[in-house]
């Protein structure tokens, strides 16, 4: 058989659109042998299986594409089982956690003690910005330390705000100078405490690290003011990205600089003494994680201090009364984990670092924790961050031993990328095969199986298989299509311009959210049910099927789920639970979507399809946990993006709403 | 008997008219300067100078001279250098808080010397490679992709050719090599040490306390050679070398107190002068006119007229077994203020941007002075980074219109082959802020290319700023801080065991294999 009789055979045999094909011809080439009707035979029950099996698969898949949502859905339920966590263990060898001799003491602690007493009666610090930078550079010093102040501005809605970063930097007696540490806290709490106790550590650790020579890296001590924009600000000219004229946020250039920063801790206690535990804080901007190796340590060295240690402001007992409560313990404490990693703003100071490859995290004192017996004292803190900083200090290379995608379901355990992956893969990848089987449907109107070929005695000619034939293969009308994709995806980008603009007018008090939110429906609504058909009409003619072409909105949906299931599988390897947040809501919608002439089917299909829209989400949010909650989120949305490049609110805008019109459309199409 | 007694007696009178004739030959003195700072830290500078005259080094033979040691003395003849400067550097000289030393130097290893010489590229790689078994230390790593030859920066420190010397083909000519990432420790101390005539054993050296010279916050030793003319029209032509130790301690974290004796800062005391050295003192130096107690009290003490205090000891035989040199302050406070009027230059180096792909240098050199200086400033960068010379900006914080930069040079890199160098002159405007800054990209090396601990990164060698001198005074270096950059690196981890699996299997097999067939299985025949 020569080649080109194969490459004809199989792409019938995959049950592609054959063109013009009539027969099935088998050409003998002069110098082969003739193939003898039995074998020919064999041939062509071996094509025929091919196509039966295929043709069997596209059945099962088109019927049941959504099992894999299903299975996935059901695999994430399970996730908050113990078999699936992992104990944390320090991978990286140098780190030794807990294992070095301590020598933060009671002068350490009083020096500590006192600083707190002062900041405290420093009064209303928010007032006088310059005055506590002032006082910080002056007490480095004297410890001498190499200090400065980094003055910025930061437009903020109406007004201009001013800041102040005091920086010291602890030259270490042995190293070259190369690598650093940073130690940080902000001046003021997100709840406008002043961080009393945080800074008093800062300075007491700025006094401690002076006495001793087996510190390797330099040590970037640092209080930002206002914070987390402080620490942006900062991190921003340690980088040498220049400052542009025209940003939200303007600031001096530092005149000190450390080695590349590899570590940095952030710390954050309020006055208010009487901790019961601490907690953690450790996912950054856009939900990136830091090396497990730093949490770890960070977690071992405070519980080798007698510490206990929360995430999310749980501390997990250590034995649960049964099954249940345990399971729903650690589900609360995932799904915590996974709505803050899913917003991807900053949560602390710590979440600025990741863009710069630094692994930093936020550790907090937490009051009235349940679970803990004891309060916890300042010197088990104190000693707990000294252990921590000498293990860090022992590290040679960068942190690269362990993971840096992994799931926390208490601070001592998590769930690694292996185990909590392919769920989130399942719900996307349902709308990957989705869009195939809408390619397939628009292709061709095979009803049933294909029929088997019928060899003509004695001659090399078979039957013509009634099944293939130019009338079954359909035209797939592509201009409207790519039409509604490319206006949804500008529809998309106008949102994200105006976004800003909104969120100040929403700030300034001018727009009622309830107003702009019906603004919006109206809008859409009118687009949808007005717009679209008319554009349809105008272009299409109807726009319906006929015998020779494909409906447009089988074309369309297809075109929607491949890009929103490439786009959300893209996602998980970046933002897992972002991929999960909106996988849930928009892949039954979108696989539910299409025209249809039963109203109950239509009112269902647009109910799922502007749930999952993204102002339906931010609705269901508010409904969940008040209106003030889910206007905080779409506010903080748009403050993550202008201030500090989060970039939930650019995928929002440019996939995932465009694709949530998409739907709307494809529901208002002609069947 | 009397004969003999006379013949011996000829003989020592020989002897000692030798010895007579040969002292002013070959000198060796011993000198320990003790200077503290305001912030209580005490820099000891270690000099042990020898001086070979032009007639010593025409007669020796086979390199035996009488003092100077015979590798030193094969290093000048086999590689043909004139001069050489050599330095072990552990921490970072604070030039703010200590102002200018001769001594201060970069971290890890520096090497420049002038040669005289026919093929310098093959003898500068047998003296890297010479000097890196003298010294235990990696220096043959110094290859020619991470050598530089400074044309502003080093001029030489000596009289290396006189005025008839100079002709285009004979001209000296220099090599400048660093390894920033070489740790100095004891095993570069103990060679050192052996060239010394009395070792540790007796003079200044004895105060060589290894637990206390690594513990400080600087520390760095040098090996200097250069030529010294010693007539006027530089006819002859001695040779000066000289091993300096600097170390940096801090009596404020040692014992929490300002005040400081040998025996606090060292744990030793001085026992005696060293019996060749011809003239042995300790110069104290206190940056204060009084508050404080020298103890015991110096035969010499004088005001330099800029607030500083200095005290003399001369050490000699006589000097009394034990001897303790220390200061008592009356007022404990430490004062850890900048005073502009010494430290007028401060440079402040970093790197810029962040990611895998490219990146930036930045220098900051803030000058202090109400007058302009002239600087100039030098960098070799490996060729890993890959500058982009259009990129190079210099900016300064003050009165764009005055002209700033003078000559450049620029050297660009060839990859596995030479580094990039820039040199430039520049003329710092009063009280002002300039700033050199330059982009690149970042090699992609080859996975055998990374160090060991590939995951630290690479290291960038410091930069050189050398203040013009004024006349009759040595040049002043300033070193900028070593960089550290991260290129891709693959994951070395899957190689790794891939490689430990193959080489135990392997082990294994061969074990088995080879006992097969070297062991002899015969019948044993064994005799009652």
């Amino acid at each position: 058989m020569t080649h080109s009789t194969w490459s004809q055979l199989s792409s019938q045999a995959r049950g592609g659109p054959a063109k013009g094909t009539e027969m099935l011809r088998f050409k003998r080439s002069a110098t082969a042998a003739a193939p003898s009707p039995p074998k020919l035979a064999k041939e062509l029950r071996r094509i025929h299986f091919r196509r039966v099996v295929g043709y069997y698969l596209q059945k099962v898949i088109s019927s049941s594409s959504w099992i894999f949502y299903v299975v996935g859905l059901l695999w994430l339920l399970l996730l908050p089982r113990d078999e699936f966590h992992h104990v944390a263990k320090v991978d990286e060898n140098a780190l030794l956690p807990g294992q070095t001799s301590k020598y933060f003491g009671d002068l350490d602690l009083w020096v500590a003690t006192s600083y707190r007493d002062q900041i405290r009666t420093m009064g209303d610090p928010s007032k006088n910005v310059s005055g506590h930078a002032e006082f910080l550079e002056q007490e480095f010093r004297s410890f001498g330390l190499d200090a400065s102040t980094q003055n910025f501005l930061h437009a903020r809605h109406d007004e201009i705000v001013s800041g102040a970063n005091s920086y010291a930097v602890f030259r270490a007696p042995r190293g070259d100078g190369t690598e650093a540490i940073v130690i940080s806290a902000p001046w003021l709490l997100e709840n406008g405490a002043v961080n009393a106790e945080g800074v008093s550590y800062v300075l007491a650790f700025a006094k401690f690290v002076t006495r001793f020579s087996h510190w390797a890296k330099d040590f970037i001590f640092l209080v930002t003011h206002p914070s987390p924009i402080g620490t942006q600000a900062w991190l921003e000219a340690y980088h040498g990205v220049q400052s542009d004229l025209s940003s939200w946020l303007q600031y001096d250039p530092l005149d000190r600089h450390g080695g590349v920063i590899h570590e940095a801790i952030n710390l954050e206690f309020d006055g208010n003494g009487a901790y019961s535990a601490v907690g953690i804080l450790v996912d950054g901007l856009n939900g990136l994680l830091p090396n497990a190796d730093l949490v770890t340590t960070v977690v071992r060295c405070a519980q080798y201090e007698g510490l206990p240690v929360g995430i999310h402001n749980v501390v997990s007992p250590n034995k649960f009364d049964d099954n249940w409560s345990s399971y729903f313990h650690k589900a609360d404490i995932i799904l915590e984990y996974m709505k803050s990693q899913a917003l991807g703003v900053p949560t602390a100071s710590h979440a600025l670092y990741a863009r710069y490859h630094i692994e930093a995290m936020t550790v907090r004192g937490l009051h009235d924790v349940k679970g803990t017996q004891y309060p916890i004292t300042g010197h088990q803190i104190g000693r707990a961050i000294e252990s921590a900083l000498r293990s860090l200090n022992n590290l040679l290379e960068r942190l690269h031993h362990a993971y840096w995608f992994y799931i926390m379901p208490t601070a001592q355990s998590f769930i690694p990328l292996s185990v909590y992956i392919p769920p989130v893969i399942l719900l996307s990848v349902t709308l990957v095969i989705e869009s195939l089987v809408m390619w397939w449907a628009s292709g061709d109107l095979h009803q049933s199986p294909p029929a088997r070929p019928n060899l003509i005695e004695g001659t090399e000619v078979a039957n013509h298989p009634a099944d293939i034939s130019a009338f079954n293969i359909r035209i797939r009308p592509l201009f409207l299509p790519v039409v509604t994709l490319v206006l949804c995806h500008a529809a998309g980008a106008i949102a994200f311009y105006l976004a800003p603009t909104v969120r100040f007018m929403a700030l300034i008090g001018e727009v009622n959210p309830f107003n702009m939110a019906a603004a919006v429906v109206v809008v859409t609504a009118t687009i949808y049910s007005f717009m679209i058909p008319t554009l349809q009409r105008m272009m299409e003619g109807s726009g319906a099927s006929t015998r020779t072409t494909a409906p447009a909105w089988l074309i369309l949906k297809c075109l929607g789920c491949a890009e929103l299931g490439a786009a959300l599988i893209a996602l998980s390897t970046l933002n897992p639970s972002l991929s999960v947040f909106l996988a849930i809501p928009s892949v039954p919608a979108f696989l539910l979507a299409r025209p249809t002439e039963s109203h109950y089917r239509f009112l269902l299909n647009v109910a799922a399809v502007t749930l999952a829209s993204p102002l339906g989400l931010l609705g269901i949010m508010s409904l969940w946990e008040g209106l003030d909650v889910a206007q905080g989120v779409a506010g903080k949305v748009v403050d993550g993006w202008t201030l500090y490049g989060a970039w939930l609110l650019p995928f929002i805008c440019y996939v995932y709403w465009p694709m949530n019109m998409v739907a709307n459309v494809i529901i208002g199409m002609e069947q | 008997m009397a004969w003999t007694n006379l013949v011996l007696t000829t003989i020592l009178g020989l002897l000692l008219a030798l010895h007579a004739a040969a002292a002013p030959e070959e000198s060796y003195d011993e000198k320990l300067k003790l200077t503290q700072f305001k912030d209580g830290k005490v820099l000891a500078e270690f000099y042990f100078t020898r001086f070979i005259s032009p007639s010593a080094v025409k007669k020796a033979k086979d390199n035996h001279y009488t003092l100077l040691p015979r590798s030193i003395g094969e290093i000048i003849q086999s590689f043909g250098v004139k001069e050489l400067h050599l330095t072990f550097t552990q921490g970072t000289w604070n030039h703010e808080k200590w102002g200018y030393s001769p001594l201060s130097a970069p971290g890890g290893v520096q090497l420049w010397s002038w040669f005289e010489t026919a093929n310098v590229d093959s003898q500068w790689k047998g003296l890297t490679h010479a000097l890196a078994g003298l010294f235990c230390a990696s220096l043959n790593f110094i290859d020619q992709s991470a050598t530089a030859e400074p044309l502003l920066s080093f001029r030489t420190n000596g009289t290396v050719t006189s005025a008839s010397e100079l002709t285009e083909s004979n001209s000296p000519q220099l090599r400048y090599g660093s390894l920033p990432r070489e740790a100095v420790c004891t095993e570069n101390l103990t060679p050192w040490v052996k060239l010394l005539p009395c070792q540790t054993k007796a003079g200044i050296a004895s105060l060589f306390n290894a637990y206390r010279l690594f513990d400080g916050n600087f520390h760095s030793m040098g090996t200097h050679l250069r030529p010294i003319c010693t007539d006027a029209m530089c006819e002859q032509r001695g040779i000066e070398f000289v091993q300096t130790l600097a170390v940096v301690l801090d009596p404020m974290r040692l014992d929490n107190r300002k005040d400081w004796s040998l025996q606090t800062i060292f744990e030793r005391k001085l026992d005696s002068a060293c019996p060749v050295a011809e003239n042995t003192q300790i110069v104290v130096t206190v940056p204060e006119t009084s508050g404080f107690t020298f103890r015991p009290s110096p035969p010499d003490v004088k005001q330099d007229g800029k607030g500083h205090t200095i005290a003399t000891y001369p050490i000699h035989r006589e000097t009394p077994k034990n001897m303790d040199v220390g200061i008592t302050w009356s007022n404990p406070t430490v004062n850890h203020t900048i005073d502009r009027t010494h430290s007028y230059i401060r440079a402040n180096r970093y790197l810029t941007g962040y990611g895998g792909e490219r990146g930036g240098l930045s220098v900051d050199l803030y000058n202090y002075r109400s007058s302009a200086i002239p600087v100039t400033y030098f960098e070799s960068i490996p060729w890993i980074l890959k500058l982009y010379l259009h990129t190079l900006k210099v900016e300064t914080s003050v009165n764009k219109s005055t002209a700033v930069v003078g000559d450049i040079f620029f050297q660009p890199a060839i990859d596995r082959g030479r580094p990039s160098v820039l040199e430039m002159q520049l003329t710092l405007p009063p009280n002002s802020t300039t700033t050199i800054s330059i982009e690149f990209d970042k090699a992609f090396v080859k996975y055998t290319e990374h160090p060991p601990d590939a995951n630290r990164g690479f290291d960038i060698g410091a930069a050189v700023i050398s203040l013009r001198a004024d006349e009759g005074e040595q040049n002043t270096r300033i070193y900028t801080e070593t960089l550290l950059i991260s290129l891709p690196t693959p994951d070395f981890s899957m190689p790794y065991n891939v490689i430990t699996l193959t080489c135990t299997l392997i082990a294994l097999f061969f074990g088995s294999m080879f006992n097969l067939l070297t062991r002899r299985f015969e019948p044993l025949t064994i005799k009652r």
